[in-house]
């Protein structure tokens, strides 16, 4: 009896074993136009962090655009269709991306695709002196004049080289004066812009505040968490002067914004580009991907920096014609600050 | 959760339920002997995680657990944790990649019920499923993903022996839990859980074993087992997760032979 018993469950474990091989939890995305609208509207609708701060009423736009995306006859128009209903938002980092290859469909303002007035070979060429300039993989360096370092990171892409700017503070000799160069830095990876401003620290500063979506209701948000720049890698001493141009945007204006809190630290030139949301990529079920921005970054005085930017101490603007005419403004105001005639 | 895991699971606890009629009366506070085991196996996770991506992921990979039972008192006390470790695939359609790492630990406190083959009493469990999800995006961009839970609810276990070995089923069901689930992702900023109280139906879930037993010495049994797993959370972004596991092992009595 109790043999049988036994064989019984033991078939009956290996019948559940094999049953489950393939057990469907949820239903599998769609990829009609419909499916692909309701997934692009209904998750950027659960996480994007800014509709009130943008003031989007993100269910007219879902009413508007709807029966537009269900009459595209093209994946092409769709993707333009999906593009553009994401575009109401106005955020940088809301984007559509409809392959590994393409250029992503994304917000851009005019200020976006004017010349910045900043050029690197420029810098290069006419402003450090060519027995001290190098350059590693991710920044270049070299001396802009007795005793003045300069620094340009031109990205915060990628992680685990902030240990390539210690190496240029080594090389550099510890200079009285300093310029980090970050005009056109685009942004990337937030810990590694953290970490390189941890370089200038003095001691753990607090440099802004950022609540992050966390539920289904448009103002649902985490508490305010600290955003912090604290010491680290090889400490420089020098008086730094950052500059800064309207192309920096992202975890570029973090940096900006750690920076700004130190007391040897003054920023020159232009307002950043404000593109702070710190986005998080989804996909849909034909391939494409799309990215939200899911917080909302405030300075110290709890002012926005999404669209605002981060606004310098010393403003200084390039000109249309300061690259032809072999003119770096701000790298001049730089140079003269460091007592250093250009 | 799809008819078929329902089913799954409803088997799974019909034979609990069905295992107190084959059993042979006898006193003790633990339908089992005392004795810790360890086991190794292969187990099969499905999952979807609508903070992570809207489609369901599956793989297998590999698991262990170890436990003990121990008599207490007038208590039947057992103790377990397990660990497993699976990369996964969507199921269907385009959406990137998944790497799923498990750890659970649980405290059963049980008492005799009917005759010594059956206890019944709660079951303590805490529960963390990491997922690290890489997007099918130009820069692979990798997000992580957390469910953990600290849940509380009935538990029953029954034992039958078979000639020189032995079944041992068990069954636990979460009521109230605390929950901590990342809406938007892990990232370093906020890294440390926020768990929220919740209960069924909210968090629903069922859990349940069969190893069956077979002694090689007075002291010393090789083991053969599987257990199912079921979770659904029905958060803004909800949670739906199989797990199951076959896992070989052994097993060493610290009491006399039962």
């Amino acid at each position: 009896m109790m043999s049988k018993t036994a064989r019984a469950l033991g078939a009956a474990v290996m019948m559940l074993a094999a049953a489950c091989a393939d057990p469907t939890l949820v239903a599998t995305p769609g990829t009609s136009n419909g499916a692909l609208f309701d997934a692009v509207w209904s998750q950027t609708d659960l996480q994007y962090s800014m509709f009130a701060l943008k003031h989007v009423d993100w269910d007219s736009v879902g009413r508007v655009m709807r029966p537009r995306a269900l009459a595209a006859t093209s994946d092409a128009e769709l993707a333009r269709l999906l593009g553009d209903m994401l575009e109401t938002l106005r955020d940088r980092h809301v984007s559509l991306s409809t392959s590994v290859n393409a250029t992503p469909i994304a917000y851009r303002t005019a200020s976006d695709s004017q010349p910045s007035g900043f050029n690197a070979t420029l810098i290069d060429h006419v402003y450090l002196t060519p027995a001290t300039s190098h350059s590693t993989e991710h920044l270049s360096y070299g001396l802009a004049g007795p005793g003045v370092g300069y620094v340009r990171i031109p990205s915060f892409t990628g992680s685990g080289w902030a240990n390539e700017l210690d190496d240029a503070l080594t090389a550099l000799n510890d200079p009285a004066h300093l310029i980090i160069d970050v005009r056109d830095n685009l942004g990337g990876d937030d810990e590694l812009a953290i970490a390189l401003a941890g370089r200038f620290a003095d001691r753990r500063r607090v440099y802004g505040y950022v609540p992050v979506r966390n539920g289904p209701s448009h103002d649902d948000f985490t508490p305010e968490i600290e955003q912090a720049v604290q010491p680290a890698g090889r400490h420089a001493n020098s008086a730094v002067v950052v500059l800064t141009n309207r192309h920096v945007y992202s975890s570029a204006e973090d940096f900006v914004l750690a920076l700004r809190e130190l007391p040897n630290v003054t920023i020159v030139g232009d307002t950043t580009g404000g593109s702070s949301g710190k986005p998080i990529t989804r996909e849909l079920a034909n391939g494409w991907t799309f990215t939200v921005s899911t917080w909302i970054e405030y300075d110290l005085e709890r002012r926005p920096i999404e669209d605002a930017g981060v606004a310098p101490a010393i403003v200084v603007r390039a000109q249309p014609s300061d690259v032809s005419r072999g003119v770096d403004r701000a790298m001049n105001r730089a140079l003269e600050m460091a007592g250093a005639a250009p | 959760m799809s008819c078929r895991s329902a089913v799954l699971v409803q088997i799974a606890l019909s034979t609990l339920v069905l295992a107190p009629a084959i059993v042979d009366a006898q006193a003790a506070r633990c339908p089992q002997p005392s004795e810790v085991a360890i086991a190794a196996g292969v187990g099969q996770s499905d999952h979807a995680d609508a903070s992570a991506s809207p489609a369901q992921f599956q793989g297998r990979g590999f698991e262990s657990t170890m436990g003990g039972t121990f008599d207490l008192r007038t208590l039947c006390v057992g103790g377990s944790a397990e660990f497993g470790s699976r990369p996964l695939r969507a199921v269907a359609g385009s959406f990137g990649r998944e790497h799923a790492v498990d750890a659970g630990a649980g405290l059963d406190v049980l008492h005799s019920v009917r005759d010594s083959r059956i206890a019944a009493g709660f079951a303590l469990r805490g529960d963390l499923m990491a997922t690290s999800h890489t997007f099918d995006d130009a820069s692979h961009t990798t997000s992580t993903f957390r469910l953990a839970t600290i849940s509380l609810g009935p538990a029953v276990r029954a034992s039958i022996p078979v000639r020189t070995a032995r079944i041992d089923v068990s069954a636990s069901l979460p009521l109230v839990a605390l929950v901590d689930h990342a809406y938007n992702g892990v990232w370093s900023g906020d890294d440390a859980p926020h768990f929220r109280p919740q209960a069924w139906p909210t968090l629903r879930g069922a859990e349940a074993a069969v190893f069956i037993e077979r002694r090689l010495t007075l002291r010393m049994g090789a083991m053969l087992g599987y257990s199912v797993r079921a979770a659904r959370y029905d958060d803004a972004q909800p949670v739906r997760a199989l797990s199951q596991r076959v896992l070989v092992g052994i097993a060493l009595r610290t009491s006399g032979s039962r």
